[in-house]
């Protein structure tokens, strides 16, 4: 339950956007509840636990040895035709332990001062009056219902954010743009331990991809596939991810499965009200051609906590002033999401020839180690192939 | 949020023992007919108007929809 009936403001979901923008405006003296619905942070586990490099986390926070699983030093890109990718490169990414790594950032924002309540539930948040929005909250554990106020609320809620919903945003799932994934944990290791591994086109799952991300320290690997807008009677993602782990790891046991929708549409266009502002997966903050979105969650929190901090100096957390927070996002992360969505429509639009083509191009660029003529070459190659389906990248590139 | 003056006569059936409590439905659906309370789904079959996006969302194929009202014998 809350110590107190007011706060300053009041984050909704300890993930890591949520617990990150808390930790910023509890440091610069704001009175901060963050609140969880589930008894533990970090469970369950819903993600494919890979993310970008040490260096870009260290922007944010000190990085925790506890929690990284795996340095990764290359991707391997099974496409279709049997054209297969390798890129080894040092330090492109790390696999993290998503549950050790939300606490984590759930425990700095509670050393900065927040006060974290877990089993508690937001179940409606008023329109603005009197300079707050009033928060209706459910205690999970004792099934009592109470009431608090916040100068201002961040919905930090995930893919299944109903916080922006009850101020009116249209934060929907809308099926063109959501994709739906499984993953298996799988008690086995890959045999390329450092590697992330992706299959995707026509001979494997076209609007998707499948991934073996190896977690080194704990010995098991992340199984899953991914795939936007499934139809009806389609195979579901769980057998298709069952088929692959049965051929790859024949023997082994799966010792977790979860899942869950990814929101791939690009930033929302709108993700902030009165007193209100959205981030993280509740804003669509993730890569729609990778699904990733552990960066960009962070990232989102940050600058949400930056813009909340000015609006409170300034005495304006009204929409007009808080959309600054959106052109900050747009300008920082959500352009780059915008031209990655492109690319995954188009490449998903190819015919099976086509796209074997595409991955020639880009598989004779990486083994060239992208170097400067190598790339022009690529690219002029790709646009010539562009050109040849121009119905496709029409479709993809102008909207 | 009905489906007009007259409920088809269908239900949103959720097996709990394939649920896998991702709440991946829950952001999909239109309705705002599904919850996670915890780690249990809740389906209001009042708020429901069967439009199946949540059964195509279902990674696992926890969620069907079913002709019968919850109470009648046909749902299973």
């Amino acid at each position: 339950m809350p110590a107190s009936r007011t706060y300053d403001v009041v984050v909704i979901g300890a993930g890591p956007s949520g617990s990150l923008c808390a930790r910023n405006l509890a440091a610069r003296g704001y009175h901060v509840l963050l609140a969880e619905k589930r008894p533990v942070v970090g469970v369950p586990v819903r993600c494919g636990e890979a993310t970008g490099r040490r260096s870009r986390l260290s922007n944010f926070m000190k990085v925790n040895e506890a929690y990284i699983e795996t340095d990764l030093n290359g991707v391997i890109l099974n496409g279709p035709g049997g054209v297969s990718i390798r890129y080894d490169k040092e330090d492109i990414g790390l696999m993290i332990d998503r549950r050790l790594f939300d606490q984590d950032v759930a425990r700095q924002a509670q050393a900065a001062g927040a006060e974290l309540c877990v089993n508690t539930r937001i179940e409606g948040i008023s329109p603005v009056k009197d300079g707050v929005r009033e928060l209706a909250i459910v205690d999970e554990a004792s099934k009592t219902a109470s009431t608090i106020t916040a100068r201002l609320v961040v919905g930090a809620d995930g893919v299944e954010a109903l916080s922006g919903r009850w101020v009116g945003l249209k934060t929907r799932q809308l099926p063109p743009q959501v994709c739906s994934a499984i993953e298996l944990r799988v008690d086995a290791m890959d045999v390329n331990p450092n590697h992330l591994t992706f299959w995707q086109g026509h001979d494997s799952i076209n609007k998707g991809y499948v991934w073996v991300f190896p977690k080194l320290k704990s010995g098991v690997v992340n199984l899953g596939s991914g795939v936007l807008t499934p139809k009806l009677g389609e195979k579901n993602m769980y057998d298709l991810s069952m088929e692959y782990k049965n051929r790859l790891f024949p023997d082994a046991k799966v010792v977790e499965v979860h899942g869950g929708a990814v929101p791939v549409s690009g930033n929302l266009t709108e993700f902030v009200a009165d007193r209100f502002v959205l981030c993280g997966d509740a804003a669509h903050h993730t890569n729609p051609l990778t699904g990733g979105g552990i960066i960009s969650g962070i990232l989102g929190g940050e600058l949400a906590s930056r813009w909340i901090d000015a609006g409170f100096r300034n005495g304006d957390l009204s929409r007009s002033f808080l959309v600054q927070y959106q052109v900050d996002c747009w300008e920082q992360f959500g352009k780059h999401h915008h031209r990655q969505m492109s690319i995954r429509d188009f490449v998903v639009e190819l015919p099976l020839p086509t796209q074997t083509a595409f991955y020639r191009i880009f598989k004779d660029m990486v083994d060239a180690d992208l170097s400067l003529p190598s790339k022009l070459v690529g690219y002029a190659r790709m646009l010539g192939l562009a050109a040849g389906n121009w119905k496709a990248a029409k479709k993809a590139f102008i909207k | 949020m009905s489906a007009g003056p007259k409920k088809p006569n269908k239900t949103l059936l959720l097996d709990r023992e394939t649920c896998i409590s991702c709440a991946g439905c829950v952001g999909t659906c239109p309705d705002l007919a599904l919850d996670m309370f915890g780690v249990d789904l809740q389906v209001f079959q009042d708020k429901c108007t069967y439009c199946t996006i949540c059964v195509r969302f279902c990674p696992v194929g926890a969620l069907s929809i079913v002709k019968g009202t919850p109470t009648s014998p046909i749902v299973a």
